[in-house]
């Protein structure tokens, strides 16, 4: 039986769109075949074939309904469409009827129970969800081996050239050189992570706090100023099951931290986030238990308690260095392009650099984000060296992200090409 | 269609394993446009290479595969779909800017360039591509050249057709062919623009580029009527200032965009309307104020100027925001093109919304009021059949309008298979048999985009538009009794001094002026008008056209070659064949974009294809500066002249120009 139409728990029930919920049928039929979305597409101006294209997404999923075409999952050419999207939403955001085309690709991979990270690095974050105690101790000893080269010795060795364990060199690649570990950083600087009456919840993102603790101390210290803040120390949203894994697995982890965070002041405490990608997630939660309305309440109240660090910014900001040369900001997200921090962002950084901040056209390639170059490492570079191409272009010298990941990958990208740009967290400029 | 393992192990040797699919995915993937037509092809080639395409052709010809040449794929006649199965060739990887030479004001590209890229490549530069399609951004030129696309410039700047200077294009067989504007004979680029891709692919386009207006002014005028509205264009255009842009809306369509875009319009007004100048300074101001005293001198209620760029942008935002505005409405969009004089835009659109209604269709109604072409965005579900069927009833109707008003089925989309059935309500049996005797003299084969443009059952279903003028018939009669005694003729007029032994066919005898039309400044006349007789009745009525007074006829001025930058004043035209039957394309419309483009295929021709009977051209008011003559050129037979001349007059009756010259 056609798997897209097999019913399973693992696929959403109908999707939120700006027009009101839509079955997934309904959503897919809205394409009207424009067009629009394809130069759009960083991965269609690479390999301008209707396969990479948004429409062409949308129109496999509506075939695939339709029971026009039978999906395999052994099947090269819709392995390559599926796991070549970048999940941005660029299309969806040039598209004259919203078609949500990233969660169709991610509701297809679902459907076809599709492997898309590393088998080994999938299981490894998974545990953050399933067993975070585990996932923790295991990140620390795997950044004290960093520390003492023991990931050097493997490139060094070649084993790092057996596939399923490729995506080690590029993690050697982007990753800082010194990674100090949070809690000790806190304690240095004598910064509580607990109050007594807080009124809100940092949540670091997985970034932030293993691989740049300093951006996690300078946003608790900013939110300190403004509020009584406690830290959620290694807290998943659900994020990585939504778009590697498996729907369930999202909606429990989801439902773990919708009832933490109900329990504590009866959930109406602010939840803070320093990755738009985990803003972007916990925005759209409700649709994830639409049908179930008590969860699709309690989801919905979370969604509306979420802060991006755009609203923790004070109003007044010292400038940066580098205010005279021109600064971009790069969205690099998943999902949603368009939501309401790219705009705070945005206006930050017109006040602070005037004429010299570029915009971010949507026709321009970006930065893959959320660990596409761990899934499509060769397709990565090439989107990456396009933006470069665009940064170079502009002679921008500063490039702000809105995701502590992406600006790891970007720093990477620069760092052999134009080592003069400077990549950074926009959190970083507080 | 059944793709011998041969030909696909051919194909592949050729471009490369990779860029030859036949999965079921690309081939799906590959079945459908913009429009509602889907069908599958059996291959797919990824076209990596210009010089790759002729090798491919002659392969395909070799294996008699039927292809279509696809990029962007978002034309809305379903001009991608490959009807006969066969391939698909992709050509959005030919992406290439080859040249720009500003100097020279051209720009040679590959088919596979992107509008929107060519327009900020040339930026820098300070020039630009005046064609604007509304899908610019995604559009390809390649699509552009092959559908005769055009936008909201067109009026100023003209559509895709002004824009082409060289076109090199591979014929079905795999023959290379350069035509170029310069060349002497029918206007060869002019012919193939909009011929949809069934005579072969385009391998390159040397397109003009034009430098950048350094000033543009947009008003947003609101008028009592629509009469009032189109008047006031027709009125503009008549003294001399041309719009930049000129888009009008009715206010049920305005009502319903500044619902969702919020752009300012006023919502009272029965019609709205956008005009934008540009050009320098002093000019510009002195076009504003003679624009406002038109506009007031219509009963223009409201009128808006932009005070600055932000200005502008709001008022354009509506305009653009009219599609995303009914694509969230519906699933699907159908958006008609259908064109008619100036003058008959009012009535039509009266009528089309009672079409509408009688449909129970949801549409907007948004038209480009200069050139008299109209876009309705009718918005259903094409799931519920009964709901699509009602939509097919409302566009037929729509576009039977058209021609009932004496406009067209397509003013810039095409007619590719979606507006194939309605081309017998357009054009006479007569007309269709030319374009299917044209397709079949360029590819007999019928593999280049088989099955688009011409009726299938034309012979049974097309209509009459009734018995020809006696001058006319005279004529014919002679024709007739030439081909039973297979005498060839010499197609001759006031001016013509040529020496020659096979009889002379004079147009003397056609030398009526028919209609000049002042609502639409246009002029009807017969081909043996001299030219001094066009000038006094021209000058009775105060208007002019661009042709110098001096000897000769209309038709000798358009056929010789001599006026190139008149063929452009041209919209309408009838012409006699060689096998006695009469023509008839176009009329008082500014752009058409349905079925092969005779205009250009007779300009020029020097009577060798056809004699040239009755023309259709553009005027204005006042005195217009006359074109300098070109020196005569005699016409240099190409692949495709041949093939035609073959074709059309394979007798022999009309001139040869080497069999005359060796005379």
């Amino acid at each position: 039986m056609n798997p897209f139409l097999r019913f399973s728990r693992r696929r959403l029930d109908r999707l939120y769109t700006p027009f009101g919920p839509r079955t997934l049928y309904n959503s897919a039929a809205y394409c009207t075949r424009c067009g629009s979305c394809m130069q759009a597409c960083p991965l269609y101006q690479l390999i301008p074939q209707e396969t990479y294209s948004p429409r062409g997404r949308n129109q496999l999923l509506r075939l695939a309904l339709e029971q026009k075409i039978n999906p395999n999952a052994q099947d090269p050419v819709l392995l390559e469409l599926l796991q070549t999207c970048t999940l941005c939403g660029r299309c969806t955001q040039v598209c004259p009827g919203r078609v949500p085309t990233a969660e169709h690709v991610l509701e297809m991979r679902r459907a076809l129970n599709l492997q898309v990270l590393p088998k080994i690095l999938f299981s490894f974050l998974q545990w953050r969800e399933t067993r975070p105690r585990l996932f923790k101790k295991l990140a620390h000893v795997s950044l004290f081996l960093r520390r003492i080269y023991a990931l050097k010795f493997l490139r060094f060795s070649g084993l790092t050239l057996f596939p399923g364990l490729r995506w080690l060199n590029h993690l050697d690649c982007i990753l800082p050189k010194r990674t100090p570990n949070l809690q000790r950083l806190l304690r240095k600087e004598k910064v509580s992570t607990t109050a007594k009456n807080p009124t809100l919840i940092y949540l670091p993102s997985l970034e932030t706090e293993f691989l740049l603790p300093h951006l996690a101390l300078k946003i608790l210290k900013t939110a300190q100023k403004k509020a009584s803040v406690i830290t959620w120390s290694n807290t998943a949203t659900g994020l990585f099951s939504y778009v590697y894994g498996d729907l369930r697995q999202s909606r429990r982890t989801l439902r773990r931290l919708i009832k933490r965070h109900a329990r504590l002041a009866n959930g109406h405490l602010s939840l803070l986030t320093d990755s738009l990608d985990v803003y972007n997630f916990l925005k759209r939660a409700p649709q994830l238990f639409a049908g179930n309305p008590h969860w699709e309440e309690q989801a919905r109240q979370l969604a509306d308690s979420v802060q991006f660090v755009t609203d923790i910014f004070p109003k007044k900001l010292t400038l940066p260095p580098q205010q005279n040369n021109p600064a971009l900001l790069e969205y690099g997200t998943i999902l949603d392009r368009q939501s309401p921090p790219v705009k705070q962002a945005e206006a930050i950084l017109y006040t602070l650099f005037g004429k010299n901040f570029v915009e971010c056209l949507y026709t321009d390639a970006g930065a893959p984000a959320f660990g596409y170059a761990f899934a499509k490492g060769n397709r990565a570079d090439q989107i990456g060296l396009k933006t470069i191409e665009k940064i170079q272009r502009a002679q921008i010298k500063t490039v702000f992200t809105l995701s502590g990941l992406t600006a790891l990958e970007l720093a990477y990208l620069f760092k052999h090409v134009s080592p003069a740009v400077r990549v950074q967290h926009l959190a970083d400029i507080i | 269609m059944h793709i011998p393992a041969a030909a696909r192990r051919t194909l592949q040797k050729q471009v490369g394993k990779e860029n030859v699919r036949y999965d079921d995915i690309s081939c799906l993937l590959h079945a459908y446009d913009c429009s509602l037509s889907r069908v599958r092809p059996d291959l797919v080639i990824h076209v990596q290479q210009a010089n790759q395409l002729a090798p491919l052709v002659k392969i395909l010809s070799r294996y008699r595969i039927p292809f279509v040449a696809r990029a962007a794929a978002t034309n809305h006649a379903g001009s991608c779909a490959a009807l006969k199965g066969g391939a698909i060739l992709n050509l959005a990887g030919l992406n290439h800017i080859l040249e720009i030479n500003i100097k020279e004001g051209y720009a040679l590209v590959e088919p596979g360039v992107v509008t929107e890229q060519l327009q900020q490549a040339l930026a820098p530069y300070g020039f630009f591509y005046a064609p604007d399609p509304a899908s610019q951004q995604v559009c390809t030129l390649g699509g552009n050249v092959a559908q005769n696309a055009s936008g909201s410039r067109c009026l100023k700047y003209g559509g895709t057709l002004d824009h082409v200077l060289e076109i090199s294009f591979v014929l079905p067989d795999g023959e290379t062919l350069t035509v170029s504007r310069r060349e002497a004979g029918p206007d060869w680029v002019g012919f193939l623009t909009g011929s949809e891709g069934t005579f072969g692919l385009i391998t390159q386009l040397k397109v003009k580029i034009l430098p950048k207006p350094k000033h543009i002014q947009t008003f947003l005028v609101t008028f009592p009527s629509l009469e009032e509205c189109v008047q006031t264009v027709t009125d503009l255009i008549a003294r001399g200032i041309v719009p930049r842009c000129v888009e009008a809306m009715d206010q049920l369509t305005a009502e319903s965009i500044e619902k969702f875009a919020h752009a300012g319009y006023p919502l009272h007004a029965p019609a709205l309307l956008i005009l934008e100048l540009d050009g320098e300074l002093p000019r510009l101001n002195r076009e504003k104020e003679k624009l406002e005293q038109i506009c007031r001198d219509h009963r223009a209620e409201q009128f808006i100027t932009a005070k600055n760029e932000t200005e502008r942008q709001r008022i354009w935002s509506g305009r653009r925001a009219a599609y995303a505005a009914m694509a969230r409405l519906a699933p699907n969009i159908q958006v008609c093109d259908g064109t008619v004089p100036r003058s008959a835009l009012p009535s039509t659109l009266r009528r089309v919304r009672q079409i509408l209604q009688d449909t129970q269709t949801r549409a907007s109604l948004l038209f480009h009021a200069g050139d008299g072409n109209f876009h309705p965005q009718l918005i259903f579900d094409e799931r519920n059949k009964l709901e699509t069927k009602r939509v097919h009833q409302a566009i037929k109707q729509i576009l039977q309008t058209c021609v009932d008003a004496g406009g067209t089925l397509s003013g810039e989309h095409g007619i590719g298979v979606e507006k194939r059935g309605l081309m017998s309500y357009a054009y006479d049996k007569n007309t269709l048999r030319l374009f299917a005797q044209i397709k079949q003299a360029l590819d007999p084969q019928q593999l280049a985009n088989p099955l688009k443009i011409i009726p299938l059952n034309y012979e049974e279903e097309s209509r009459d538009f009734g018995p020809l003028s006696p001058e006319i018939q005279t004529l014919c009669d002679q024709l007739n009794v030439a081909r039973a005694a297979t005498n060839s003729f010499f197609v001759t007029g006031a001016n013509s001094t040529l020496q020659t032994k096979s009889s002379q066919l004079s147009t003397r005898l056609l030398n009526r002026i028919l209609d000049i039309d002042l609502a639409n400044y246009t002029v009807t006349a017969q081909a043996g008008v001299t030219l001094a007789q066009l000038h006094r009745a021209l000058k009775a009525k105060h208007v002019s056209c661009s042709l110098p007074t001096g000897k000769g006829t209309l038709g000798g001025a358009f056929s010789s070659g001599r006026f190139p930058g008149f063929y452009t004043q041209v919209t309408g035209l009838q012409a006699l064949l060689a096998d006695g039957s009469c023509v008839r394309y176009g009329g008082k419309l500014t752009k058409n974009a349905a079925g092969y483009n005779l205009i250009r295929l007779f300009a020029g021709a020097q009577g060798t294809l056809g004699l040239v009977t009755e023309l259709t051209f553009k005027i204005k008011a006042g005195e217009q500066k006359a074109l300098p003559p070109k020196p005569w050129q005699p016409l240099q037979p190409n692949s495709l002249w041949k093939r035609l001349k073959e074709k059309l007059d394979p007798q022999g009756l009309w001139n040869t120009p080497a069999k005359e010259k060796n005379k």
